[in-house]
């Protein structure tokens, strides 16, 4: 078995311990739960052996009844359980038939790699051998799980007066119980970032505004309602973290301008689920928003997230919240697409040319007929637009794409010059 | 034919109308790398005599097999994922033979997993009925 540090304890760390039941497995019983006299649950984990099988090797922790039903719903992993320990500490015992070894006791982060479950391992209830008589003995129907951190949300936005956004990422790629892979983490906290100030700006400028950026001096007055924080609470969730607006604008009589745009982008994600009431909420938001909310659903879907979004208000109590899966945010990026079209399509034309930028590769052209057509060389072409002349005839090729979106009256139209020679016919 | 257990299984008055002999049922059991190893062939209750979950039930007195090597495998596998150690105390790998009528009774139903119990005949030895098929896991 192996040897590792560890302190010595003389005295039982645990009262008198009581057997509940069985946790895992049928074939042998690797995670038993015990009951202590003040009624705490008590986990006994069976980690090693010595290979004549003559010693087995233990530990026990103390739990919650909360993260045991978490556990037994398959909301936290076993490693999550383990680690989550009450007192952040682990109990070893080695025991050769009824001779039980001291005590010895190490932090939860101490415990051998080859001790501890791999990281996604939840509870399936096929496993479980007396998962009924542990609801039953510690009344864990009883205990609600998911509402509690809600309530915890809640409290840091009272505490603190303050809007609090809690953005819970309870599934996907390198999520799990209090840990995320920083890259996933990453982009979807700048893509969500990207989103809500873009409804932000929506909010302040209307949408008709054109790309503001919030870098430039002349925009710093629009940072108070679009600038968020990420404000640090530990709070037990797959992963969750908490947002709120830089400036704390609470009113009781008045909706601020965070709730607003809390309000705002509640009602994008709501009404985007179904495709009747996307294409309403299409209209009322910029294509800038409508590009940052897809670019938030890419993430999301790129990623196999759930996220569950709740918003409070400290001070007339409102609560809004909803929820995206990556399967909603899927059909979702479908549908925004559907509301878009490009066309392409080419052609050719004869004409001069009456401006050319040699630096941006900008064109404008006059056809026979005194059509006008500008845009930009293609760059395939645009390293010799300094030879071109405003006196020859020419004949143009042009690619042109015609861009439909549901949110502009008119269709954009982009030209670009693939070819041109001058006519000699 | 008595049980080779049958004095302890008596005590449990329990029922084996779910079971019965079987003729060239092929079935798989975790073993150790020797496939004269003592604990092989045991059941629960005899391997792990501490383990008072063993005695609660009649099936602790019988032996596990799966129907499948793919179903024995996996499963072994997925315990170790919870606890990797857990081949020190289960098996390294998986052995392959035949049950026969004089072996003893086999339960009708294997479950989800592929798993089945088989209360083996008095003077019953599997030994050199079967082969070591493929290694899972490693003690280490």
């Amino acid at each position: 078995m192996i040897k590792f540090d560890s302190i010595e304890t003389l005295h039982t760390p645990f009262s008198e311990l009581k057997e509940v039941g069985v946790l895992l497995f049928s074939y042998y019983p690797t995670t038993i739960v015990y009951v202590d006299q003040n009624n705490n649950p008590i986990i006994k984990e069976w980690v090693d052996c010595t290979s004549d099988n003559s010693t087995d090797r233990h530990f026990y922790f103390k739990t919650s009844k909360g993260f045991l039903k978490q556990f037994l719903v398959g909301e936290i992993s076993h490693l999550d359980l383990i680690n989550y320990s009450l007192d952040g500490l682990v109990f070893f015992q080695d025991s050769t038939g009824n001779l039980l070894s001291p005590f010895s006791v190490v932090s939860v982060k101490e415990i051998p790699l080859s001790y501890k479950p791999t990281p996604a391992f939840k509870f399936d209830k096929i496993d479980g051998v007396d998962t009924d008589a542990i609801f039953k003995y510690f009344n864990l129907d009883e205990i609600e799980t998911k509402k509690p951190t809600l309530a915890i949300v809640k409290n840091i936005s009272q505490t603190s007066n303050s809007e609090i956004l809690y953005v819970h990422i309870n599934r996907g790629k390198g999520v799990s119980h209090g840990s995320i892979n920083t890259e996933v983490f990453g982009k979807t906290l700048v893509n969500f970032d990207r989103f809500y100030k873009s409804i932000a700006l929506d909010t302040i400028l209307t949408t008709n505004r054109g790309e503001i950026h919030l870098d430039a001096e002349v925009n710093k007055k629009y940072l108070p309602f679009t600038e968020t924080v990420v404000d640090h609470h530990r709070i037990a969730a797959s992963f969750g973290f908490l947002i709120k607006p830089i400036v704390t604008q609470a009113s009781l009589f008045e909706q601020t301008q965070s709730e607003i745009i809390a309000t705002r982008v509640f009602e994008l994600i709501n009404r985007s689920k179904v495709k009747e009431t996307l294409k309403d909420e299409y209209m009322l938001h910029s294509g800038y928003t409508i590009n940052s909310y897809r670019q938030f659903l890419d993430g999301i879907v790129k990623c196999h997230l759930n996220i569950d979004l709740n918003w409070f208000n400290p001070v007339n109590r409102k609560e809004i919240g909803d929820n995206l899966s990556y399967i909603d945010a899927n059909r979702i990026v479908y549908e925004i697409d559907s509301l878009s079209k490009i066309d392409n399509k080419e052609f050719k034309a004869k004409g001069k040319f009456r401006a050319v930028n040699c630096d941006t590769a900008h064109f404008t052209f006059v056809t026979l007929n005194e059509d006008q057509y500008t845009g930009y060389f293609d760059k395939l072409v645009k390293d010799l637009i300094e030879d071109i002349n405003f006196i020859d005839i020419y004949e143009i090729l042009i690619s042109r794409k015609i861009i439909t979106e549901a949110t502009k009256k008119d269709d954009k139209i982009v030209d670009t010059i693939m070819s041109y020679y001058i006519d000699t016919e | 034919m008595p049980l080779k257990y049958q004095a302890e299984i008596d005590a449990y008055n329990a029922s084996f109308n779910d079971y019965s002999e079987v003729e060239n049922k092929i079935a798989f059991r975790w073993t150790f790398e020797q496939i004269t190893h003592p604990n092989n062939f045991l059941p629960v209750t005899k391997t792990n005599p501490s383990n008072k979950k063993a005695f609660e039930h009649v099936t602790g007195w019988a032996l596990s097999f799966f129907e499948t090597q793919q179903q024995s495998k996996a499963r072994l596998q997925y315990i170790s994922e919870d606890k990797p150690k857990a081949y020190k105390k289960l098996g390294t790998h998986i052995a392959e033979g035949k049950l026969q009528k004089t072996d003893g009774i086999c339960q009708i139903q294997c479950d989800q997993f592929g798993h089945f119990n088989f209360f083996d005949y008095e003077n019953v030895d599997f030994t050199p009925n079967f082969q070591i098929k493929e290694q899972v896991g490693v003690i280490g």
